[in-house]
Formats: structure tokens, sequence, C-alpha cells
């Protein structure tokens, strides 16, 4: 092979390692400021209902398809939570399960004949109910057509100026919506919050809420314990620093609903209805030139269930991925857009070409300098370099990750869970990353061959109904 | 060693960015450690500060004799005024006046001062809280100071507090600055000027005559929520208008009999928000002769329009539920039927 095509390779897998890099670790500082900017909020919280009297009244939209397992454990915890005025919107769409025998059962459903309001279209309603024992509980049973759809009916059904996607299967903290509502209280152009997502797998639950955070034994949910804190902490929250955050977990969001309704609502058949909606408000809102902020509150607000199993790991991966790819290329036209800002000029061509291509690039990278390796095209100083530099970078990002994590929320009290979080920071970066990278192309070629996307199905322990997690 | 032997400069380059990813992950490892042990430290002392004040506020609040200090320990101040906030929140009257007397007699006045100019954001606001409970009149400039601050939360909380503690300096100070300021959401200007209403009434009464066209909409939208009326031939005045938000607050805010013909002629009107106040105010001064044009205006084309009119046809007092359910019988609209409907159904328990 000709030497300077070797070395062009080399030179570019480098740079592109080095950029990628150099990117996070921007993010990250980011992030640093914007977690001492807050650090006032330590004291806030200690404080009795700061907010109390100015909070908006919050529509919960809770779309559950086939989760007969935690329906009724998730509304329960649900209605508990700590907030002056909010109601919870489930619905149903088309479950083949128990589901809504298990809602009928636990919380006397009886029907409503309610009038609805059909803001963005949706597949039609079969019936809605309400809840003699909660009156701000009702459940709209739907027939099916996707998660966003169900989210669509739910924002239809909804009376409240905010409202609030959950999904069916998440625990929340009890204060949670009085944390990621706050921004809103502080800004009135504000027009979507979103929280932090933890891992659940190893903590304790208990009459529907986490009561003892821990670690997993689970090796597979140990490296998404990390990813999860680099992901949030300095990815996201470094992006909100610059106003340039283009994604908000479906686990846990709040919308301004006439933003939402204006923008046309969620997409239907569309795997990441989350992101593809926050970076359609974004394209949308700065067509029409209106001022507005989307802001990460970093706090730890919502726990969720990781997979534990190569297989739905592998699934959720591939998902994740097409999502991706869906939601940019739905959106192309706020890159480098006229009045593109932040998320146009820099959040967007960022996630297109590190997080979008990036599986390309990373495995291809791999498998290039193996390949030159072994065939005597590049030295082995040039090889153990470059995986020298490319796990020590990778360890370097997720230690700056739990950097973040001790200077803002502590959420791991032992020191043998430092050591153990530490541990896995190491070992993710030796086939864990690589093997996750494939599953993304593998996501990137599906979208590409744009095979069909229905609602997610994920193998999970269940633990969060069973109360106690292992 | 092994960087002497590397001579092509990408090598070297990748060889230097992997030992100073290796010394920086080193340092992070070392800073994750010392600020575990700050954290610990800091818990220790907090925990320590909450032992001793806790049994002395308990005493204090059963009017017990307790031994304390003649002053507060500057390491304390954060501790004893968080647990004193949590005790206000749960104790009245004697036991009320007891916690406010030892905060007095440990010098919270001056640490609130010394707070709520100096202090972080967090100390602001915790200062401002602990002056709202004490009424202190010597916080009262450093209120009015923080209550014109972009920051929202500071300022906020700093004018329910100046309301508290002087509610005729808050009216005649703050109030008019609100109503121009549309930074402030209009709820959050009612909430905060709700315990000086009285106070407003004249303030913002006389601002009426003066203030600019762009500004009377937020002005009315104060007065009805704060339950400043108008009369009404002040309201027959508005009716005439040509903002929509002005004629929306005329309609919130018609009472009288008086204005019923005026309310008839914007039942039609293009804008659905004026159609559904509209549908509002006849719900309470329509006489029975309006049914036919409020069951009219249920097969608006605008849901809220619909529902606010079924609402309104309900809660009128010479229609009984029986004519209701008879009238969603017989509507010919699917619409008007449905919304009828889901308002008795909302009206009664679910059957």
């Amino acid at each position: 092979m000709n030497p300077l095509v070797i070395e062009f390779a080399t030179w570019f897998v480098f740079c592109y390692f080095i950029l990628l890099n150099g990117g996070y670790i921007m993010l990250n500082l980011f992030a640093i400021a914007s977690l001492r900017r807050s650090q006032h909020r330590v004291l806030l919280d200690d404080l009795p209902q700061a907010y109390s009297a100015l909070e908006i009244p919050i529509s919960i939209v809770v779309p559950a398809y086939n989760e007969e397992a935690n329906i009724a454990p998730s509304i329960r915890s649900l209605l508990q939570l700590s907030y002056s005025e909010f109601e919870i919107v489930v619905v149903n769409d088309g479950s083949k399960d128990g589901t809504l025998a298990a809602l009928q059962k636990e919380f006397d459903l009886h029907p409503f004949p309610e009038a609805m309001r059909v803001q963005i279209p949706c597949q039609p309603v079969k019936a809605v109910y309400q809840s003699a024992l909660y009156p701000n509980l009702r459940v709209i049973d739907k027939v099916n057509g996707g998660k966003a759809d169900a989210l669509n009916a739910g924002i239809n059904a909804s009376r409240y100026p905010l409202f609030c996607g959950v999904d069916a299967d998440s625990v929340l903290q009890r204060d949670s919506l009085q944390r990621v509502v706050r921004p809103f209280l502080d800004d009135p152009t504000m027009v979507a919050t979103g929280g932090t997502i933890r891992i659940a797998n190893g903590c304790k639950v208990s009459g529907g809420f986490l009561t003892s955070v821990g670690l997993p034994d689970n090796w597979w949910a140990m490296f998404q314990v990390v990813e999860y804190l680099r992901a949030f902490l300095f990815g996201r929250l470094g992006w909100s620093a610059i106003s340039g955050m283009l994604i908000i977990s479906g686990a846990f969001g709040v919308f301004r609903k006439d933003v939402v309704v204006m923008a046309g609502g969620y997409r239907p058949n569309t795997i990441g209805e989350d992101m593809e909606l926050v970076v359609r408000m974004h394209r949308v809102l700065r067509e029409k030139k209106q001022p507005y902020n989307i802001e990460f509150v970093a706090d730890p607000i919502c726990w969720t269930e990781a997979p534990e199993d190569r297989n739905t790991l592998r699934t959720q991966r591939i998902r994740w991925q097409r999502g991706l790819s869906e939601s940019l290329a739905a959106n192309w036209g706020l890159m480098f857009s006229r009045n593109g800002g932040v998320p146009g000029w820099v959040a967007f061509p960022f996630m297109m070409l590190f997080e979008w291509l990036g599986p390309v690039v990373e495995l291809g990278g791999y498998v290039f300098m193996a390949f030159a390796y072994y065939f005597n095209m590049v030295s082995w100083e040039a090889f153990a370099l470059f995986l020298f530099v490319a796990i020590g970078l990778g360890i370097l990002l997720s230690v700056s990750g739990l950097l973040l994590e001790e200077m803002s929320f502590h959420m791991y009290p032992r020191g043998r869970h430092l050591a153990k979080l530490g541990l896995a920071m190491i070992l993710e970066n030796f086939g864990y990353r690589q093997l996750n990278s494939w599953w993304r192309l593998v996501g990137l070629w599906r979208w590409a061959r744009q095979t069909e996307s229905t609602w997610g199905t994920m193998t999970r322990k269940g633990s969060l109904a069973n109360e106690v997690k292992k | 060693m092994i960087w002497q032997s590397l001579t092509d400069p990408f090598l070297r380059a990748a060889f230097w960015i992997g030992i100073a990813a290796v010394v920086m992950i080193v340092l992070l490892v070392l800073q994750i450690v010392g600020l575990r042990i700050r954290l610990l430290r800091r818990n220790r002392r907090a925990a320590a500060s909450v032992a001793h004040w806790r049994p002395v506020i308990t005493a204090v609040l059963a009017g017990l004799p307790a031994e304390r200090p003649k002053f507060l320990n500057r390491c304390d101040e954060v501790e004893f005024l968080k647990l004193w906030l949590h005790f206000q929140a749960n104790v009245r009257g004697d036991a009320r006046q007891n916690l406010n007397q030892l905060a007095i007699d440990m010098g919270s006045d001056r640490v609130t001062q010394r707070m709520l100019t100096k202090g972080g954001r967090g100390e602001k606001l915790l200062a401002i809280l602990v002056a709202r409970h004490l009424g202190s009149r010597s916080a009262v400039e450093a209120l009015q100071r923080l209550a014109h601050l972009p920051d929202r939360l500071l300022s906020v909380h700093a004018t329910i507090a100046l309301v508290q503690i002087d509610p005729q300096l808050a009216a005649r100070s703050i109030a008019p600055e609100l109503i121009v300021n549309s930074a402030w959401p209009v709820r959050e200007v009612v909430t905060v000027l709700q315990g000086a209403r009285v106070e407003c009434e004249p303030v913002l009464g006389a601002l009426l005559p003066v203030t600019l066209p762009e500004h009377l909409p937020r002005l009315l939208q104060v007065m009805d929520g704060l339950r400043i009326f108008l009369p009404a031939a002040q309201l027959l005045h508005l009716f005439s208008h040509e903002s929509v938000e002005v004629l929306i607050c005329a309609l919130r805010s018609a009472a009288s009999p008086a204005l019923r013909e005026s309310v008839l002629a914007l039942v039609d009107h293009e804008d659905w928000r004026v159609r559904m106040y509209a549908a509002k105010a006849l719900g309470r001064l329509g006489q029975r002769g309006d049914v036919a044009v409020m069951i009219g205006m249920l097969s608006d084309r605008e849901w809220w329009v619909r529902y606010r009119c079924a609402q309104a046809l309900a809660a009128m007092p010479f229609l009984k539920q029986d004519e209701i359910r008879q009238l969603a019988h017989e509507a010919t609209d699917r619409f008007a039927g449905d919304m009828l409907r889901q308002v008795l159904a909302e009206g009664g328990p679910v059957a």
C-alpha cells in the first residue's frame, strides 16, 4: 500500500481522536463552570418551600405499551410527587397485555365522556377513563400508534400549560418536578427543560421511591453507570451551558405545551422522538426568530433500569443510533442556518461529526491500525501509542465525569463506590466501548436501510415494581 | 528512554498527549479524593452544629431555659438559620415569638444584613427569608435593592418580604415598576402583591388613566388578579377598546348586568379568546333569553370556546342539570353535545 495513504490515514484517525476528545474536554470545562455558578443551589435545596407559591401547574404524560408489570407502581409513585398542582395522563397505546386492566383495578377507573381537543393529529382514542380515587388521574385508551403518537394523544388530553413526558418504567425523586420546573420560574423564555437520568440498578426502591443509592454487581449495568455520568454530567450540562442542548431524554423532560403544539408535536414513527422534537423546536424557533431557552437540570431526578444482558443492550444502542440519525436527518435545515446560533453552528455539526459518524471513524481507526500493524505498515510503537492515547483520553473523560459528580451531588456515598466506578472507567476501554461503537455502526446501517421503527421492547428485571433491586 | 527513540513527529506528539492524559487522570483522582475528604469534614461540622442548636431551639420553643452562647459563631450561622427556618415553617403563636426572640438575641439581624449585602446567592435568599419572618425593618433598604435585581429568584422573594414587612412602601415603590416589567409573568406579580392588595388599590387605580396603551392589559390583568374591581362605567369605556387583551380584561371583570349588552356584542368576535371570555361573562350576567346564543357558541370551531361556554351554561343558576342533559341530548351538533356531557361529568361524581 502507498505509504502516503498510510500516513494520511494515520494522521486523519489521530486528529479525529484529538478533536473528538478535545471537544468533550471543552464541554467538560463548560460543565464545571456551570456547576460552579449553581453552587448556591446546595443551600437553596435545604431551604423550605422557596418556590411553592409560584409553581406552574403541570400535566404528566405517561405513554404505556405492554407495561402491565410496572404501570401500577409507577403511577402510585407519580401520585406521591411533591408538587402543588399536577395531573397524570396515562396513555395506553393499544397494549396487548393487561396494562389497562391493571390500571382499572388499581385506580378504580370509570369511563369519562371527554370531548377531546385534537391539537396534534394522533391515532383514534377509544375511551377516556378517570380515577374515582384520584381526581388528577386520567387514562387515555387509544389505538396503537407508537410512543410519539401516544405522547401526542397525551398532550391533546392535557389541561395545563406545561407537560412532562415520563417513561412508565422510571422512578422519579419525590421533588423532581419542583427541581425540573425551576428554570421556567427563573426565565420566561424557557420552553423546555430536561433532567438527569441515572441508573437504578443496584439501588434500593421502596414505595415507588429510591431509598438508597448503590452500584450494580452486573458489569454491563456498571459500564452504563459510567456512560450516564459522562453523558449527563458533562455532555448535556456542557451543551446547556452554551445554549446548545439538542437532547432532552424522553424518560423525563418538561415542555411548554403551546410551543410543542406550534412545532407540530412529536413526530410519529420515529425512534428518537425525544431528540427529534428538541432539534425541531430549535429549528422552528430560530426560523421564527423567537427568543427561547432550553436548559438541563443537573440534579439527579429520574432513575431508570439499565439492561443487564448483552442482547438487550445491543438492541437499545442500535435503536439510539437510529434515533439520532432520524433526528439529524429530519432537521438538516438547522445546520449552518442563517439564524442557527450555537445549536446550528456548533451542536448540530458536533453531533453529526462525532456522535453520528463517530462509530465509522472510531471502529475504522481501530481496524486500520490493527491491519496496518499486522502487515508491518506501521511500527509497534505507533500501534501502542495509538492505543495509549485512545485509552488514556477515554479514561480521562470518564474520570472528569466522576469529578463533576463529586463536585456536585456525591450520589455514591462510600469510598468503595468511587473505587468501583474508577475500575469500571478503566475496564470499559477494553472491549465495551469498541462493542458499543460496533452496535452504533449497525444502527447507522439499519437507519440507512430504513428498517421500520416500532416501540422498543426491553428485557427488564422488573425490579422497580418488585421494590428492591439487587 | 522511550521518547528519545521516537523520531517521527506524529509519534512524539501522540506520546506527549498520552502522558498529559495520564498526568491529568492522576490530578483528577487526587482532586476527587480531596473533595470527598472536604465533604466528609463539612458534613461532620454541619451535623455538630445541628446537634448543638436543635435542643436549644426546642427548649426555647417550649419557653424553657436553655444554655446558649451570646452570639452566633461565624461557622454556625448558615446551619443555625437553616434550622431556624425549618422550625419557622411549623410553629405558630407563642412558640413563633420565642423563636423570633432567639434569632434576635443571637444577632441574626446583623448577620442577615451582612448576608443581604455581601453574601452569595444562597446566603442572600437565606437572609431574605429570615428577614421576612422576623419582619426586619432594618432590612428594608437592602430588600428594595434586591427586588430590582434581574435575578428573578432573589427579586421575587425580596418583593414578597418587602410586601410583608412594609406593604405601603412595596405598593408605592414596587407595584408600578412590576406593571411595566414584562419579564415578570402577571401570575407572579399577582402572587407577590397579594399581601399588599389594599395598599395597591389606590396606587394601581391612579395608574389607570396615565398608563401607556401597551401596558394597559398588564395593569388590568394584575388588578383582576388582585380582585381590584373597576366601576361599570369605567369598564364600559374599555369595551370599546381596540386591543384584544384589553377586551379580554374587561370581559373578565364584567360583573354588572349593565354590561350584558356589551358582552353580547362580542360573542362573534374574530379572536377566539374574546369569544371564550364573552361566553364566561354571559355565564355570570346572562338571562334565560341568552341561552340560545350560548347554545350557538357550543358549536364554535375553537375547543376552548365550546368548553367554557358549556361550563358557563352548567353554572347558570336558573338552568337545572336535567335541562342541561336535555340540551346535550337534543344538540344537533355532535361537538356541542359531547362538550355538555363532559362538563356534566366533571361537575358530578364519576359514574
